[in-house]
């Protein structure tokens, strides 16, 4: 059970100021409409909080679009609503102009690029699906097997209503582990920028004992590039390279359970 | 149990690649074996489509109207076929009524998460459009149907590749290694399946949900 209940309920509590536009090629009245200000959840994902952005722009675009996927989009990429809110905000923007301008889009619908989102239900399953391919790691796979579906029910529950409390009634199972040994595995996402997130196996321990640590992982991961000002950022900090993976994964994952860490090399900072 | 490591997954890999070749069935390697996470195997298949639901070849032979971006694999090939289906077909009674092509494409990837294989495919119609993830589920063969189709969010749906990056259909992992440990209870000596006859009772087994189909020499010839 993780100590630092404080850190789960600020990283909880993470927000992202995002500013919508419509796509010029979508407009199909005369003047455009307002921007959309919001404040998002970094845990949660796209698809989960637009709703009002999509309404807000609905009757500025022809009907035939009206039941076309919205998408969005930063500065000429497409997002994939797949990650969590935060950790795209971390690859993309990174808080160097607040807020983070994005346009949304209601045709051309880049199907080499983005996954489809049709409904709650693709998000809800990929949701799941993360959760157990982390407890996969973690624990075989035993936690989330041994649970009942109205348990994963509650999960998903508590990450779409933002309720701190049902979520953790549930996932403190998850961040279930014995002091000594730490979980199987620690799941984990490394994003760089323009290519796919690296996953590889790493345990919280070395064979001596020794509590393994995010510089570890990334020497592993990623020998060949340190220069100074690299930044290694997770649920938009600066972890210190000191900070065991055990402690990161146990207070600083997503509601996916995976600790999704970003490396923006210095040139693109 | 029913679980193999990377490298193991890369051996068994070019073993069936090896016997791929023999057979001309058409497998590929893509990227570095000795990188972890890098490699996979690939294959692009055109089958007849099993539905019939597909409109008439005729009207969709023009480009693309919703302007997506082309596919760079194959979608010239397949915009060629649909010509020849519409014009020199003389089989054809009705052309509403003709079947049309499917264009597979297949991935073999490792998922280091489950210790285990992953198949990964995309399906293009006849214009070079991906096929919906509802499209995709009433294509899962009939006798597997029931079964998926139960738990079909949990079973087949669209992911991001691990190594390329982009949208393909998976069937999910997380029953594989049960499953692989089922093969070993078939074999007299109990002994857990390895290497080339792991890959191919596998494969055999989660390609035929989606229409791939390993001819009966791979069996015979391991």
């Amino acid at each position: 059970m993780a100590e630092d209940r404080e850190i789960l309920r600020e990283v909880w509590d993470g927000r992202v100021a995002v500013c919508v536009q419509l796509a010029s090629e979508d407009c199909n009245t005369l003047s455009a409409p307002d921007p959309y200000y919001l404040m998002v959840p970094r845990l949660s994902y796209f698809p989960l909080v637009t709703d009002k952005v999509r309404k807000h722009f609905l009757r500025f675009i022809t009907t035939e679009l009206n039941d076309a996927e919205m998408w969005l989009e930063s500065d000429g990429t497409p997002l994939k609503w797949h990650y969590p809110v935060g950790v795209l905000f971390d690859l993309h923007c990174g808080g160097a102009s607040l807020p983070w301008n994005l346009t949304a889009h209601f045709s051309h619908f880049p199907e080499q690029e983005l996954i489809k989102c049709s409904s709650r239900e693709v998000v809800e399953s990929h949701f799941l699906s993360s959760l157990k391919e982390a407890d996969g790691l973690k624990h075989r796979g035993q936690i989330i097997t041994n649970m009942q579906s109205k348990d994963h029910k509650q999960l998903w529950m508590g990450l779409c209503n933002d309720k701190f409390d049902q979520f953790w009634a549930i996932n403190r199972k998850l961040m279930d582990s014995t002091p000594e040994e730490g979980f199987k595995h620690i799941p984990f996402r490394l994003h760089l920028p323009c290519q796919p997130p690296i996953q590889r196996l790493i345990r919280p321990l070395t064979d001596d004992g020794r509590k393994v640590t995010l510089g570890d992982l990334l020497q592993e991961f990623l020998p060949d590039s340190s220069n100074e000002g690299d930044r290694v950022v997770i649920q938009g900090i600066e972890a210190p390279r000191e900070t065991p993976l055990q402690w990161l994964s146990e207070h600083l994952s997503h509601p996916d359970n995976f600790l999704h860490i970003c490396y923006i090399p210095t040139q693109m900072s | 149990m029913g679980t193999i490591s990377y490298e193991e997954f890369t051996g068994s890999c070019l073993e069936f690649l090896k016997l791929s070749q023999e057979l001309r069935d058409g497998w590929e390697a893509k990227g570095d074996a000795l990188q972890e996470g890098n490699f996979y195997l690939m294959k692009l298949e055109r089958i007849e489509d099993v539905l019939r639901d597909c409109p008439p070849p005729r009207e969709k032979c023009d480009s693309d109207k919703d302007g997506n971006t082309k596919d760079n694999i194959g979608t010239i090939d397949i915009m060629e076929d649909c010509e020849e289906l519409c014009l020199e077909d003389p089989s054809a009674i009705d052309n509403t009524c003709s079947k049309t092509i499917i264009t597979y494409e297949y991935h073999i990837t490792y998922s280091i998460s489950y210790s285990v294989p992953v198949l990964y495919f995309n399906a293009y119609n006849h214009s070079g459009k991906l096929l919906t993830l509802q499209e995709m589920w009433r294509r899962v063969s009939p006798q597997h149907s029931e079964q998926i189709l139960h738990q079909k969010w949990e079973s087949l749906t669209q992911q991001e590749h691990p190594v390329l990056g982009r949208p393909f259909y998976q069937l999910h992992p997380c029953n594989t290694a049960k499953l692989m440990t089922e093969f070993s209870k078939g074999r007299k000596d109990l002994a857990p399946v390895k290497g080339l006859t792991y890959m191919i009772s596998w494969l055999s087994t989660f390609g035929q949900v989606v229409g791939l189909k390993l001819p009966i020499l791979y069996f015979q010839c391991q």
